[in-house]
């Protein structure tokens, strides 16, 4: 019988209090390789330790959680942004580069280990407060750093996943709601995630280039 | 144990940059505009030694009070500091300051003038030059300057200010005038006749320039309010608002939860709504008052200080308040009060989407649900707050619960026409 395997994990946070109740609230499910407290620390323990999941803060020295991504420049690595920060053009922001979730600080300890196993196998972990962000982003109530033009619309469908989300329902109630199985809820809840982040006109660019499109 | 050591001997080198020490003029430790007291407090000597300096000094032709004048131009004052805190409250009105005044302000400048014009009588009595002969005119020219500076700096009431400055000024211009005559008179035998008026008159304008000139020194030195004072000024107001702010959110919250240190979930209850308001202060949007997001937040904030629960409140749009959406915020409220009561469990999420057309909210809570035809008429929270206050607005309830589940109330207002449609 495999175990389900121990994820390797690197927070990054200048709280310091924060990173040490956070490394003692998921160490018993995953491994914390690694710590940073601003972006240039943040940055060398990534690259140095090439983790499954980064625990990211939305706002942090030296240029915030996006910097880190950007400076990273590791495609790999998968990163979940934690904040207390509630500005949603912070965190749609924060999303559109690259992260794959998004919590609030007050999560949970098992929700979180949760949320990492998640992002770490490749979905993307929507909390309600997210789920509203987006669903505001998409209907242009607010304002989106990039081109909005680009933003390609929600289906209805992924609408209806968002607005449960957005509920409180979890991802098998949202399944069971709409009769769908947990998976297609997956793939709407990653294609909006896609849609988010491609609508930044030069990811999209990147994207149709990474795929010989244009 | 050596690497302790050395790093101790490090330390000591380590110097901090020291700032060149500046000398002000103390107000409120002062007598009469603080110069002494300042150099006092500056250079560490007592200052009765440097009181006694001045006054000894002025019996030379008034060398000693014309110094001081000179320090009193020159150096900046500086006001009491006060704490941060202190300011916020005065700011905001929840602190009544009594500014006494010292019995050492109001006697300590009639001293000066008393002791001014002794030393004036002295120097007529024993002085044979010019000076000497005028030195009582001189000292009145001096006490009228004085007392039109003393009116700058001094927080007096508007009208004692420039009653003050007036009364400065016109016995400057008095005693100015009458020495102006004397050193014409003495003149006018000197030069030529033909020349002594036009002597006389260039005289009087060029001192009355120059006494304009002293008379106004301060404001060319250390102009009232510089551009500078002005950005100090905003600043020192966003600190105090912000610690004001500081002051009636963390710090009470810091106060109640020592006070219930041994109750751990009301600890926690506290900690999570002071995080929650500093995190709204901080990132969270300004709202408008008048808006269906800013009504339901303050519902949520209420509800989860009155009972244990967590609301996890998420909103979708906005729209301003009119009758149909405050329905909606009170049947929402209803709802929650419900979950609260009723569910069992702490955690109720509620969702608003706001469009032109429809208001909608759901609210739900995984607690013990119940089978809705056994509501009964003494539940009057659901059928009369919720149900009947929807409807009287044109409003629709769903009510899903299934027991062991939980329940999921869903409100629907429609606020135009289109909005009616039900999916």
């Amino acid at each position: 019988m495999s175990e389900t395997p121990r994820y390797r994990v690197v927070i990054v946070d200048d709280h310091a209090m924060l990173r040490t109740g956070v490394r003692h609230e998921i160490a018993p499910a995953v491994d914390v390789v690694g710590e940073g407290e601003d972006v240039a620390t943040g940055v060398a323990a990534i690259r140095r330790e090439q983790p499954d999941v980064v625990l990211l803060d939305v706002h942090l020295p030296g240029g915030g959680g996006v910097e880190v991504m950007k400076q990273a420049g590791l495609p790999d690595v998968k990163y979940l942004a934690l904040s207390v920060s509630d500005a949603a053009e912070d965190v749609i922001g924060t999303i559109r580069s690259g992260a794959r979730g998004y919590v609030t600080k007050s999560i949970s300890g098992p929700d979180l280990i949760d949320a990492i196993c998640r992002v770490a196998e490749g979905d993307a972990v929507f909390s309600p407060r997210l789920a509203g962000f987006v669903l505001d982003a998409f209907s242009g109530s607010i304002e989106v750093a990039a081109v909005d033009e680009d933003l390609d619309r929600l289906s209805i469908r992924e609408q209806e996943v968002m607005r449960l989300i957005a509920r409180g329902y979890s991802y098998r109630e949202v399944a069971r709601e709409l009769f769908i199985s947990v998976k297609t809820v997956e793939t709407h809840v990653s294609s909006v995630l896609r849609k988010l982040q491609l609508s930044n006109r030069h990811q999209l660019t990147r994207w149709a280039t990474d795929r010989k499109l244009v | 144990m050596e690497t302790v050591v050395s790093c101790h001997a490090e330390r000591v080198h380590e110097t901090l940059p020291v700032k060149p020490p500046r000398a002000y003029r103390l107000l409120d430790r002062g007598v009469f505009a603080g110069v002494a007291a300042g150099l006092a407090f500056h250079s560490r000597i007592p200052v009765w030694a440097i009181r006694a300096a001045f006054i000894v000094a002025s019996v030379w032709k008034f060398s000693g009070a014309v110094a001081y004048a000179v320090l009193w131009v020159i150096l900046p004052y500086q006001e009491k500091r006060v704490p941060i805190g202190l300011v916020a409250a005065e700011r905001q009105g929840r602190r009544t300051v009594v500014r006494r005044t010292p019995w050492w302000r109001i006697f300590g400048p009639l001293a000066v003038y008393a002791a001014g014009g002794g030393i004036a009588v002295v120097i007529w009595w024993y002085d044979a030059s010019f000076i000497g002969r005028y030195a009582v005119f001189g000292w009145a020219v001096g006490a009228g300057i004085a007392l039109v500076w003393l009116a700058r700096e001094t927080a007096w009431r508007r009208a004692v200010k420039a009653l003050v400055t007036a009364a400065g000024v016109l016995i400057a211009w008095i005693a100015g005038t009458f020495v102006q005559a004397r050193v014409w008179a003495a003149l006018v035998p000197a030069v030529r006749a033909d020349l002594a008026v036009t002597a006389g008159a260039f005289l009087v304008s060029s001192t009355t320039i120059a006494g304009l000139v002293v008379l106004l020194l301060p404001w060319f030195v250390h102009p009232a309010r510089s551009e500078e004072d002005k950005q100090a000024e905003l600043i020192a107001e966003t600190r105090a608002d912000m610690a004001a702010h500081l002051h009636d959110s963390v710090l009470q919250t810091l106060a109640v939860i020592q006070k219930r240190s041994g109750d751990a979930k009301e600890v926690s209850k506290l900690a999570r709504r002071q995080e929650k308001e500093l995190r709204e202060w901080l990132y969270g949007e300004p709202l408008d008052d008048e808006s269906a997001t800013a009504a339901l937040k303050e519902v949520v904030a209420e509800l989860e200080a009155d009972y244990p629960v967590v609301v996890e409140l998420v909103t979708v749009g906005d729209q301003e308040m009119t009758v149909e959406i405050d329905a909606v915020v009170r049947a929402v409220r209803e709802a929650i009060l419900n979950a609260a009561k009723h569910s069992g469990v702490e955690k109720i999420d509620v969702y608003a989407e706001m469009s032109n057309e429809r208001a909608e909210a759901y609210v739900r809570d995984r607690g013990r649900g119940f089978v809705i035809a056994d509501i009964g008429d003494d539940r009057l929270g659901i059928r009369h707050s919720i149900i009947d206050r929807m409807s009287r607005y044109g409003g629709h309830v769903d009510i899903r619960s299934t027991p062991g589940e939980g329940t999921e109330i869903h409100l629907s207002m429609p606020l135009t026409e289109e909005g009616t449609g039900h999916e």
